[in-house]
């Protein structure tokens, strides 16, 4: 699943990002402080698929370099608004289907 | 019967607006550059003077609502047209009519946009817009600068630019019996968006609409305009000084962490 994530995050795909989510997931992003920007608090799958096609489509947001860690884990390189810094996204849970219930990015 | 008067009302959000108020029975002036009971182009100081003038004409006993809807978005290409008429065209206006709104204790509405919270906005244009008031001294920065790589900045700053005037003259206003507040719609079907180009398109799809989610649409001028007869009504009298994001949601969507 972590692989999917990436995938979908690197390719700027917000609806393949979205179908890794179940229907009450919950995106906590704790990086976009560091650069000046507000976090991210993005709550249930068809929020995460619009939210990501804004940050997608207007390159707000460009992720690069990714490196799996292990299962539920991968650091890589995120741009926000062109400033980069290296995070981590970890994947906190699971539903009864295996989709994503909670995932955490923080500064690595 | 109230008597409303409504800028832009020949088409999209102010046609809207003028036929729900209309449809309850209200006296409404439609003023507009093509075809309004009042004619006029209020990028122009000559436009507004006329306006200002035709309504205290028509209006001896006062209005009931002042709504501001005349505007053009950065794909008009032209830098002096977007600050003369999004800002300086609804600010001026409604500061002329502030007599007859309170004769009848009325209301106003300017339209804003909710670009004003994605920072976007050329927020020296929006100082020099509140703290100076000289058109004629920002018409000519203008001339300095780039209209392509400005333009949405200098749209976003004119919206913001009214609704912070809008903010700050909202109390004293209030206290003399007037209520004044913004709407800040999203992406809205109208004359200006049919114009999009397919690139121009995309970007615009860009900026989600939650209520809307899974159709590839806009908001429809009557979500705003319904909006907007509310504000003026009776039923929000306890209303003023608010920017009101009209948006399907949008704007929560992007800026959830903003709360105030």
């Amino acid at each position: 699943m972590i692989e999917k994530y990436i995938a979908a995050m690197t390719a700027g795909d917000s609806k393949a990002l979205a179908a890794l989510f179940s229907d009450k997931c919950r995106y906590f992003d704790y990086c976009p402080v560091g650069v000046n920007r507000t976090n991210y608090h993005v709550y249930g799958r068809a929020c995460i698929d619009m939210f990501f096609h804004n940050k997608f489509t207007f390159r707000t947001l460009v992720v690069t370099d990714p490196v799996i860690e292990n299962e539920n884990t991968a650091n890589f390189l995120v741009a926000y608004g062109g400033t980069y810094l290296c995070a981590r996204a970890t994947i906190e849970s699971y539903d009864e289907n295996g989709l994503i219930r909670e995932l955490t990015v923080c500064p690595a | 019967m109230g008597i409303y008067a409504v800028t832009g009302g020949s088409s999209g959000i102010g046609a809207k607006t003028v036929e729900y108020l209309r449809a309850q029975g209200h006296l409404v002036y439609n003023i507009d550059i093509n075809g309004g009971d009042i004619t006029a182009n209020l990028a122009s100081e000559e436009g507004r003077t006329h306006v200002i003038e035709r309504l205290h004409a028509l209006c001896t006993e006062g209005m009931d609502g002042m709504i501001c809807c005349a505007g053009v978005s950065n794909n008009c290409g032209n830098l002096k047209l977007i600050v003369s008429l999004n800002y300086f065209g609804a600010v001026r206006l409604v500061e002329g009519v502030f007599d007859l709104l309170a004769k009848r204790k009325g209301a106003c509405v300017v339209v804003a946009s909710n670009t004003i919270s994605q920072g976007a906005a050329r927020m020296d244009v929006v100082d020099l817009l509140n703290n100076q008031m000289d058109e004629e001294r920002v018409l000519r920065l203008m001339d300095r600068l780039d209209v392509k790589r400005e333009a949405h900045a200098m749209y976003v700053a004119t919206k913001y630019a009214v609704a912070r005037w809008m903010r700050r003259v909202s109390a004293h206003w209030a206290a003399n019996g007037v209520r004044i507040n913004a709407i800040a719609p999203g992406n809205v079907e109208t004359a200006m968006t049919a114009k999009l180009s397919p690139q121009e398109r995309v970007a615009v799809m860009a900026l989600p609409i939650p209520t809307l989610y899974g159709e590839e649409k806009l908001m429809d001028p009557s979500d705003i305009a319904s909006s907007i007869v509310f504000l003026v009504s009776q039923q929000a009298h306890g209303l003023n000084g608010i920017v009101l994001f009209c948006d399907g949601g949008t704007d929560a969507l992007l800026n959830s962490e903003k709360v105030y």
